[in-house]
Formats: structure tokens, C-alpha cells, sequence
């Protein structure tokens, strides 16, 4: 059977990337997809709109618009309704409004808020599309105590201050289990037959991240959240390792266990769409050390999750600015300033073209697309431009009727399969309580690979990234198709800003507002894709705009 | 020895006579044969490398290995085939049934051996050796009795490519039809009875070939194996129960797999016993002792009247009877996961008389959903605290979908459901087998924010059993049995264990189930589940 033109072999080497094909023979010979490929439809997120958009509105900008089109004012507008964008709007709103001089509004190009936190909703459950978790904050970051704060995530502080997250907020456990050899087990870590020897190198491995983590300087700490707040520390050379990637650094540290290996190359694969040996050494670093505090108990802090993922987030951000700040379906195609104001080309639902003058813009997209929309950098982009690049992912979501058969550890909220390219699913589910009966899985695959590979992967489509899914999951989960209904996929062409060595020397120059009412948030300006991130660049761009406008802002970064 | 090579011979030259004569059909009968053999050799081959990797785990390494030891068993067979110079045709036919009995009942065996053990390699390889040394056996066999009637480049190509056609059937049927259709015991079945049925065929396709003595020896085993296969292939539930028997000791009266549970019921000492996925729920002959002392005592610490319960899991009724004793109890909730154990509480009669068909009571409500996900949508909705009494009857936390029942946030929300003066007993394990555990419950019902008061009562069947009486404020151990009433306290009728007496004893826990300190069981560590697992080996 051949889907996309590619046989399940080629099927099973996509998901499964080249070292699990060992089982490829006996996947080969079990039960094939006999009765196809259950029905859903493929999401193309960005793309689709955009590309229809710009097809119909080739060459609009706003200099060449007629003179009668429509025109509007507001105070600010924010391009783009991720959680940067709608953090920006919930900072702005929080200030009490923008007074006489016009309200906020969200343009946001696709039909529903969230971007690459967006959720989606069937019979069966609420699930994500792309981000899921959000980790508990240590008090410093206070934006994200906040906003998690007003959500209803804590219980109390810790001895040092330290929200603890609420009991039904933090994940329930078990939290991860991983497949290999056959059976499922708790953890991430592939424990089962460990030698003494990688159990010391694990060991060891344990005690550089806590050093590390104990690196700490009269201004701040050399690894944490949001990276804004990350200070110079004597013994840490951030640039060096910034220059080196996290496999060279691992290589060099004299970490050599294929199980540590793995675990830090599914790290980067997981939280930054970006392999081991692409990802810089500094973001890697980062991934380990950032939620760990020697002082506050080795345990890594709790991991809150929803049904829906981070789109309960964006829920809720959307909520504080209110219905009538937020236009979706509104692409914006320009955005300009001079000293006497600035404007921005939008086209909304319906296809009609109109400009919005205001005061300030934040342009919360990614880079990729402020190049384009922004006319400063389209006229002259900026040398840093080309130093972001992005790593496509594509998210299967399998609706199921039932819970599918399990060989060793069962229940558990995210489950990872060893050796694959996948990084495993998350079941929706799972944070509710629900343990029997319909749920909804969403898988990920990041295209982390280079050349041929990616483009292979590129053309992949919806049956393709079905099948393939199921070929991984059926290894664990042998009467798997007997239990999906259906299965969606989402394309996420830019789905991250990809951290690999070099970037970080950018950031700082890509923060610097374009023009002073053209101000950019997104969390690829942190050269890595979290909510942390994205929350922080919304606060700093809007507190920016706020300082603009005078009188005394209390931040809340 | 004389007469054997004479018979031989005879048999030979009779072979001839008939080749001429019956030849043109016997031949393509006999590839049929090829086939259908080389359908059951392949398929007893995937069937014990799917147990194995079913029960050893790891199916890289048990498939490869399985096929490996299956290869060279039938090299095995093929040499040991030049030993068998008489009687070819005999020994082909009792080759074909040795197969059918050993191959057919393989997958069963398999499983009965793990079943009484908990360990299958040595059977299965054993198995996997013979079952390969006798098709590699039967090949040669069915060769030389056909090579009197075919050239031998005809006959090698012919017989050799059946055999590769045949194994392509049964790789296509094996995924595709059988195990899907029929399971692994069946699927072992059926091919036994094929062979047993080709094995009878042979007898008379080979008739001249074999003396009418061994020819109806031959046939009456044939039938009696086919025939028994075949009870086997309609039976195959009966039998995977019968391998349950030996892990149940006793007979099984009853079982069913519901997409929840398996439930198995077995009868012994003039009682029957209850298990759920293995693990006793109770003992006919012992269970009022549970169910009064999870029931009466709450009744009677209630600081209100007793009219409305809830009663979660307790799907056998027995909690629901001992509340039914109470004329006052207006209505009763029971929220059960599994819509299996509550019909089968209302249908199989032994448990319907025991739970003396309270599922008939019109006062009842049942409720087949996940009780943390009842609980917690009560408490979003805002319900009004409106249960009088609560009892939580739930089977122990040994996993993490049943340690949810017994966390902080599931005993808050249900706290939420208390009316004032409402009471909730919790069946909280053993304080003597699994102290520790019993002692998290205790304390993560008052980190939710009940005042408790531990109980522990004896119940033969369990051991000393524990509970945790559980109100909203301040209230005492009670001291006298029955339900307030204006007026003074309505004790019920037929009660056979508790009295006051007895029940102020529940109340005092020896020395040997002190309190220990211990950490509070939340969702996001589950710290229950562990301990109980850590404990509970200590008495496996
Ligand atoms: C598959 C996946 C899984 C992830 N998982 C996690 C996770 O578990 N935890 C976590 O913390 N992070 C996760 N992330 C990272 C996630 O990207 C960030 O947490 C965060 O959601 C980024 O928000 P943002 O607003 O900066 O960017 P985006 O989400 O990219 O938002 C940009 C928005 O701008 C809109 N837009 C673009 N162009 C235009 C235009 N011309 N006009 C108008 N609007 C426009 C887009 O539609 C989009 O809504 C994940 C990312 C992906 C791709």
C-alpha cells in the first residue's frame, strides 16, 4: 500500500527515523493498515491563509493603497494573537486602558487565537496543537507567577518563596513513561539494564547540571527563565558555549552513554525541534538547568498541563483582553511609522483590505514574517535576519474510542518511544482523571533533519503522518487502530525557532524596536520557543509602548 | 523383524498396484497435503513467537530466536528422517498426529504453564524444538512415498514450491485472520484439528501402504484428537479460564472481561469468592464482617439523620444492604466504574441473594462512571452538600487510575458533597499488613480537612481490615449503634457481627498498626501507589 507515493517502509524510517529500523521487518509482516487510514484532514497552519491572502493581495503594501480605502483608528495594534501578542494585549489592558487615545487590537491571521499554543476541541476532548505544558515558575519570573497565579495553578509558597504548584494543576503521575524492549516503564530515562558505568556517568551527568545550576552571580543566575534574566557568571562562558553544540559539549565532558545520549538528544528534539547535534551547548544547557535549584531539592519543578494543552492559556489571556480587542482572520500585510504615528495594513475575514492607524505596534510574529510585514526590515534587513532559522513540526492528533491495549506500565500523560525521531504523544485526558474510554492523542514529530530527509519529510501528507504514527505506536499499543476514530494532522511549517550555535550573539540586536512605535515580541527573540519566553517579550514590548506614552509603569516582568 | 521386511516390501509392491490405478488422483491429494502442512508448521512457528513475545516481552530478540530454534529443529527432523526406513507411511501419519496433539495444544499449554509458574521459557523452546523436528520430519516423509510416483526433479520441485506457497498462506492468515478472529488458543487449536484431520486423510489416501492394524489404531487416535480439537476450538473460553483456576485455587464459577476489569468469581467451602483483575474483593462466607463494620459505624457517628448516601465502587451491593436496613434512608447514589460488576451484582444470583437484590430497591441511583470524574463534576456544578453519609468502598490503590480515589484532591472535592454533620467512611487497607499505607490514608484525608477517626476490624478472609471514619468539624467516636432519630436511635435487625460493644473496640488500634508519620498522597506524586506496591511484597 503506497500513500503520498511512499511505501510504509519509507513510512515507518520517517517516524521512526533510521535507528529503529531494526523492527521495520516485523512491523512489515504484522498487520498492515488493512483498513485504512481513518478518516480527519490535514491542517496547514499560517500557510493555507497566508498564502491565499498574499496570492489575492500580492504586492499591497501601504504605500501603494488607493486613497479611499477604509481607514480606522485604535491606540495600539498588536500583529499576530499567540501568547506574546495576547500577553502584550493583557499587559496593555491591565494598565486600565489606553484612555481617550483608542483601544488595543489583536490582529490575528488565523480563524482561532493561539498560534503554535492553539487547542482544538472534539466530542471526545479538548486537545492541544502544539505547546501542552507550561513549567511552575520560581518566583523571579513574575510574570508567569501572574498569569499562572490568576489562573488558579498555585497553592501557597515553599521556605523560599516559591509558588507551589495546585494539586490538580500540576501533572498527575505518572507524568512519562518510555518504550524499550518491548515494555513500557516509568520515566524518561531507559533504566533497564543499565551498567554501573552509565549509572555513574548518569550520576555524574546529575551533579554537572546542579553545579551549573549553583552558578550564580550578585546579578543573577548563569541558566534561567525567562533568558532576559540571565546574568553574567564568573566560571560559565555563555558565548563559548553558544559557539559549540550541546553534542560537542556532551563529547567533550566525556559523556559517552548512548542512554544519556539519547535522553539529551530527545531533550533538544522535544523542547526545541532541533537535534543534539545542531542545538548550541548553551540551549541545551538550558533545558537541564533552568527548572533546577540545588537549594530548593534536586526534584525538577512540577510540570502544569491541561486537557487542551497551553491553549487553556491563551483561553485565559484572551478572556482578560476581552472579545472585542481580538480580530482573527485579519492577516496583516504592512506595518510603517513615522514621528507622527503609525499604520498597519490588515485584511480581514472577508478579504477587505484596510488601514489602521495607531500609535504604537507590537509586531508579535515570528522573524521569518516581520521581515516581510515590517517596512523597515523589508527596505533594509537587518544583518541579523538570517541567523533565525525554524524547524517545521507535524502534530497527529488520534482521536480514540477507547484506551488501546498496553504491555507494562499503563496510564500515564506523556509516553515517549526510545530511538525514535518521534518525541511520543501526550493523552488529553490524562490531567482530567480520565483513565478509561475515549481520549484524544496528539503525536509530535519535529523535522529536525537536514536536506534530503526534511524535504522527504516535507512532502508527507495526511495519510503519510497517520500511518506513520500508527506504525510507531503499534509497537506498544498492538490493537491501536481498532481504536482510532479519527486522526487530524497539523502542519506547523515554522513551528520553532531552531537555538543552534551562534544565535544567541543575535538576540540583543533583534529585540532593538525597528522604529519606536514598531515594537517586536515573540519568543524566537529568545532563541528559544516557551511560554516563558513569549509571555516575557509581550510584558517588555507592552511596558515599552506604556514607558512611550510617560507617567509611571510598574512592570510586571 | 523377517515379517516387518516382508510387510514392507508387500507393502511396496501393493503401493505399486494402487499407483497405477488410484495414481492420477492420489498425487495432487497428497500435494494438498503439502499445503496444509506447511499452513500449520508456519503457523505453530508465529504462534510461539507471538506468546513469547506476549509473555517474555522483548519481540525482537523472541521472534528471531524463536524462528532460529524452529529452523534447525526441522534440519533436525529432515536428517533423523533418514533413520525411518519402514513403514514410511506409518510413521508420516503419526507424525501428522504427534503434531496435532502437540502443536495444537501448544498455546494453551503455554499459557496454563504461566499461569501456574509465572515462567514459560523452558516449555515454549522445548515446544518450538519438537514441533520443528517433527515438520521437518514430514516433509521427507510425504517425498519418499511419492517418489515411486513422479520423477525426482518433478517431485522436488513440486513439493518444494507447495511448501513456500504454504507458508505464504499462513503468513497472510496468521495476522490477518486468525489472530485477529480467533486468538491465540483457538488459532493453536484449529490448526491441531486440521492436522489431526489431514492426519486421518492420510490414512486413507495411504491405505494400501499401511496394515489394516495400524490403519485403524491410526484412525481411532485420529478421531479422538480431531474430536477433542475440535471441543477445544468451541471451548477455548472455558479452557483460558481453567488456567485462571490455577492461579484462583479454587473452581471458577464465573468470569468476564469487561473493557474495565476482569471479574472472576469462584466457589469454594459452600461460599464464593469475588476477585477482580486477581485481587480478592470478597469472601461470601466472611463478608458481613467487612460490610457492617464499613457501614454501621458511620450510621451511628452521624450528627444528623441518615437520608441520603452516596456509596462509591462497592459495586456487589453489600454496602448497598446494609444501608437498606435503614427504613429512614430515602435515597441512595451508588457511582460504580464498571457497568459489568453492577449488572453482575443485580443478575448472578448467588450475588444478587447475598446482596439481598438491593439493586431492585427503588431508593437506588446507579451511576456507571469513573468516580473522580463524578465527584468532580458534582463539585464544579456547585451541588448543595447534600449526603447524610458516604461511603467510599474502592478496591486498593495498587495503580495509578485507582490511587487517584485517594488523594487530597479527590477527598476535597468530595468533602465539597458532605452535608454538616455528614459522615464518610473510607475503606483505607490493611493497618497491619500495610501500615504505612493505611496511615497515608488516614493523613491525606485530614490534609483534605477531615477530622478521622481510624478503625480496623478482622475479617478472615483479608486479615485485619482498616477504615477511616471521616466527618467535616469535630465529632466523636461513636459509642452506641444505630441511626439518630428523634427521640432516641433505630438500631436495625439480623446484624451478625457489630453491637456497640464490639464497635467501640473497632476504634482502638493495637500497638502493632501505630500511627506512622507519613507523607499525604496527592495526584501529582501518587507517593500511595509505591508504598502499597513496596509494602504489599513483603506479604506476595
Ligand atoms: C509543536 C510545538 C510544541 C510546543 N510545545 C511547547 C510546550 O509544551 N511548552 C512550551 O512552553 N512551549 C512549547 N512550544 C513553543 C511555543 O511556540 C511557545 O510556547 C509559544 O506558544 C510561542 O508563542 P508566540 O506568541 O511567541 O508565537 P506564535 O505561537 O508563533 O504566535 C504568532 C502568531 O502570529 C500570527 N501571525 C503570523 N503572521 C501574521 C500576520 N501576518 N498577521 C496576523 N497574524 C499573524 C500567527 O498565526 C500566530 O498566531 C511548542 C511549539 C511547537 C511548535
Amino acid at each position: 500500500m503506497a500513500l503520498d507515493g511512499l511505501s510504509r517502509r519509507d513510512l515507518l524510517r520517517i517516524a521512526l527515523g533510521a535507528p529503529f529500523m531494526g523492527l521495520a521487518p516485523r512491523l512489515l509482516s504484522g498487520c498492515g493498515p488493512g483498513r485504512g487510514v481513518p478518516e480527519g484532514e490535514l491542517l496547514d497552519f499560517g500557510r493555507a491563509r497566508a498564502h491565499a491572502a498574499l496570492r489575492d493581495s500580492r504586492g499591497m503594501t501601504l504605500a501603494n493603497m488607493p486613497a479611499d480605502i477604509a481607514r480606522e483608528r485604535r491606540g495600539v495594534v498588536v500583529v499576530g494573537g499567540g501568547v506574546a501578542g495576547l500577553a502584550a494585549a493583557w499587559r496593555l489592558v491591565g494598565e486600565g486602558g489606553l484612555g481617550e487615545r483608542g483601544d488595543v487590537l489583536v490582529c490575528e491571521l488565523e480563524d482561532v487565537v493561539g498560534g503554535t499554543a492553539r487547542a482544538g476541541r472534539s466530542e471526545l476532548s479538548a486537545f492541544p496543537w502544539g505547546a501542552h505544558y507550561v513549567v511552575a515558575p520560581f518566583s523571579e519570573d513574575r510574570a508567569m507567577v501572574r498569569l499562572l497565579g490568576e489562573m488558579g495553578c498555585f497553592e501557597g509558597v515553599d521556605r523560599h518563596g516559591h509558588p507551589n504548584a495546585a494539586e490538580g494543576a500540576a501533572v498527575r503521575e505518572l507524568e512519562e513513561r518510555h518504550f524499550f524492549e518491548g515494555r513500557f516503564s516509568a520515566g524518561l530515562y531507559p533504566g533497564d539494564g543499565e551498567t554501573a558505568e552509565e549509572k555513574a556517568e548518569r550520576e555524574r551527568f546529575g551533579r554537572r547540571m546542579d553545579a551549573l545550576a549553583g552558578a550564580v552571580s550578585a546579578r543573577g543566575r548563569a541558566f534561567t527563565l525567562p533568558v532576559s534574566q540571565v546574568a553574567e557568571v564568573d566560571g560559565v562562558d555563555a558565548a563559548a558555549l553558544d559557539r559549540m553544540t550541546f553534542a560537542a559539549w556532551l563529547e567533550a565532558e566525556g559523556f559517552r552513554s548512548w542512554r544519556l545520549e539519547w535522553l539529551c538528544d530527545y531533550a533538544c528534539r522535544d523542547d526545541y525541534g532541533t537535534s543534539a547535534a545542531a542545538c548550541s551547548a548553551w540551549a541545551g544547557l538550558l533545558y537541564f538547568i533552568a527548572r533546577r535549584r540545588p537549594e530548593v531539592g534536586l526534584e525538577d519543578r512540577a510540570v502544569i498541563t491541561w486537557p487542551e494543552g497551553n491553549g487553556r492559556v491563551v483561553e485565559h489571556l484572551a478572556r482578560q483582553v476581552g472579545a472585542t480587542r481580538i480580530e482573527t482572520g485579519a492577516m496583516v500585510l504592512d506595518v510603517e511609522a513615522d514621528d507622527a504615528g503609525a499604520r498597519v495594513l490588515v485584511v480581514d475575514r472577508a478579504g477587505r483590505a484596510r488601514v489602521i492607524a495607531c500609535d504604537s505596534v507590537i509586531v508579535a510574529t515570528p522573524r521569518h514574517v516581520a521581515r516581510h510585514v515590517v517596512r523597515a526590515y523589508r527596505e533594509a534587513p537587518p544583518a541579523w535576519m538570517d541567523a533565525f532559522t525554524t524547524a517545521p513540526w507535524v502534530v497527529v492528533n488520534l482521536h480514540l474510542s477507547r484506551r488501546p491495549e498496553t504491555v507494562g506500565v499503563a496510564q500515564a500523560w506523556d509516553t515517549v518511544f526510545i530511538g525514535s525521531a518521534s518525541v511520543g504523544y501526550v493523552d488529553a485526558q490524562h490531567q482530567r482523571g480520565r483513565d478509561h474510554g475515549p481520549t484524544v492523542w496528539t503525536w509530535y514529530r519535529p523535522l529536525f533533519e537536514a536536506g534530503e530527509v526534511r524535504k522527504q519529510c516535507e512532502a508527507v501528507g495526511r495519510e503519510g503522518w497517520v500511518e506513520a504514527a500508527l506504525s510507531e505506536l503499534e509497537l506498544g499499543h498492538p490493537d491501536i487502530r481498532r481504536c482510532v476514530v479519527r486522526a487530524d494532522v497539523g502542519r506547523l511549517g515554522h513551528g520553532m525557532v531552531r537555538p543552534v550555535p551562534g544565535l544567541r550573539r543575535h538576540l540583543e540586536s533583534a529585540r532593538v524596536a525597528p522604529h519606536p512605535r514598531v515594537r517586536v515580541a515573540h519568543t524566537d527573540l529568545s532563541g528559544v520557543a516557551l511560554c516563558e519566553e513569549a509571555v516575557d517579550h509581550g510584558l517588555r514590548a507592552a511596558e515599552e509602548v506604556l514607558a512611550a506614552r510617560g507617567g509611571d509603569v510598574r512592570s510586571w516582568r | 523383524m523377517g515379517d516387518v521386511a516382508r510387510d514392507a516390501e508387500g507393502g511396496r509392491e501393493v503401493g505399486r498396484e494402487v499407483a497405477a490405478a488410484y495414481g492420477p488422483r492420489r498425487v495432487p491429494l497428497l500435494f494438498l497435503n503439502v499445503v496444509i502442512i506447511a499452513v500449520c508448521g508456519l503457523v505453530y512457528e508465529l504462534l510461539a513467537a507471538t506468546v513469547s513475545s506476549y509473555l517474555l516481552g522483548d519481540s525482537v530478540t523472541q521472534f528471531s530466536l524463536v524462528i532460529g530454534v524452529y529452523l534447525t529443529s526441522m534440519g533436525l527432523g529432515a536428517w533423523i528422517s533418514r533413520y525411518i526406513n519402514m513403514r514410511v507411511a506409518r510413521g508420516f501419519c503419526e507424525v501428522q498426529l504427534l503434531i496435532a496433539l502437540i502443536g495444537g495444544t501448544s498455546a494453551p499449554v503455554l499459557f496454563f504453564v504461566f499461569g501456574l509458574t509465572g515462567k514459560v521459557a523452558v516449555v515454549l523452546y522445548l515446544e518450538v524444538t519438537v514441533i520443528g523436528a517433527l515438520v521437518g520430519l514430514e516433509l521427507p516423509l510425504l517425498m519418499r512415498l511419492l517418489e515411486k510416483d513422479l520423477q525426482f526433479k518433478d517431485l522436488i520441485s513440486r513439493v518444494l514450491a507447495l511448501d513456500y506457497v504454504g507458508a505464504l498462506f499462513a503468513s497472510l492468515l496468521f495476522p490477518l485472520v486468525f489472530v485477529p478472529m480467533l486468538g491465540l488458543v483457538r488459532t493453536a487449536l484449529l490448526m491441531g484439528f486440521v492436522n489431526a484431520v489431514v492426519g486421518l486423510w492420510a490414512t486413507s489416501l495411504l491405505r494400501f501402504e499401511l496394515r489394516p492394524s495400524a490403519r485403524a489404531s491410526l484412525r481411532v487416535r485420529g478421531v479422538i484428537l480431531a474430536v477433542a480439537l475440535a471441543v477445544g476450538v468451541i471451548k477455548a473460553e472455558a479452557l483460558t479460564e481453567m488456567a485462571e483456576e490455577r492461579v484462583f485455587r479454587d473452581p471458577i464459577v464465573y468470569a468476564e472481561s469487561t473493557p474495565y476489569q476482569r471479574i472472576v468469581v469462584t466457589s469454594a467451602h459452600e461460599s464464593f469468592q469475588v476477585y477482580l483483575n486477581g485481587q480478592l474483593q470478597l469472601d461470601a462466607s466472611d463478608e458481613y464482617r467487612y460490610h457492617e463494620a464499613l457501614v454501621h459505624p458511620a450510621v451511628a457517628a452521624l450528627g444528623r439523620p441518615l437520608r441520603r448516601a452516596l456509596v462509591l465502587g462497592g459495586g456487589d451491593g453489600l454496602a448497598l444492604r446494609e444501608l437498606f436496613r435503614y427504613p429512614q434512608v430515602e435515597a441512595v447514589t451508588l457511582v460504580d466504574l464498571d457497568p459489568g460488576m453492577t449488572s453482575l451484582s443485580r443478575r448472578f444470583e448467588p450475588l444478587a441473594a447475598l446482596n439481598r437484590r438491593s439493586y431492585e430497591d427503588r431508593r437506588l441511583t446507579v451511576v456507571n462512571e469513573d468516580a473522580f470524574l463524578w465527584v468532580d463534576g458534582e463539585a464544579k456544578d456547585g451541588r448543595e452538600a447534600a449526603w447524610d453519609l458516604v461511603v467510599v468502598d474502592f478496591p486498593d490503590p495498587n495503580n495509578y487510575g485507582l490511587g487517584k480515589l485517594y488523594t487530597r484532591h479527590f477527598y476535597q472535592r468530595l468533602r465539597a458533597l458532605v452535608a454538616p454533620g455528614g459522615r464518610v467512611v473510607v475503606q483505607s487497607t490493611s493497618p497491619l499488613a500495610v501500615n504505612r499505607s493505611y496511615w497515608t490514608i488516614i493523613a491525606t484525608l485530614e490534609a483534605a480537612g477531615f477530622v478521622v477517626h481510624p478503625m480496623q476490624v478482622t475479617v478472615p478472609s483479608f486479615g485485619v481490615w482498616g477504615f477511616g471514619l471521616a466527618g467535616v468539624g469535630d465529632f466523636a467516636a461513636p459509642r452506641e449503634l444505630g441511626a439518630p432519630e428523634a427521640g432516641g436511635r433505630f438500631v436495625p435487625e439480623g446484624l451478625r457481627f457489630v453491637d456497640s460493644e464490639v464497635m467501640r473496640g473497632m476504634f482502638v488500634l493495637p500497638r502493632d498498626m501505630a500511627r506512622v508519620e507519613v507523607e499525604v498522597n496527592r495526584l501529582d506524586n501518587q507517593i500511595l501507589v509505591r508504598r502499597y506496591e513496596a509494602e504489599g511484597e513483603r506479604w506476595r
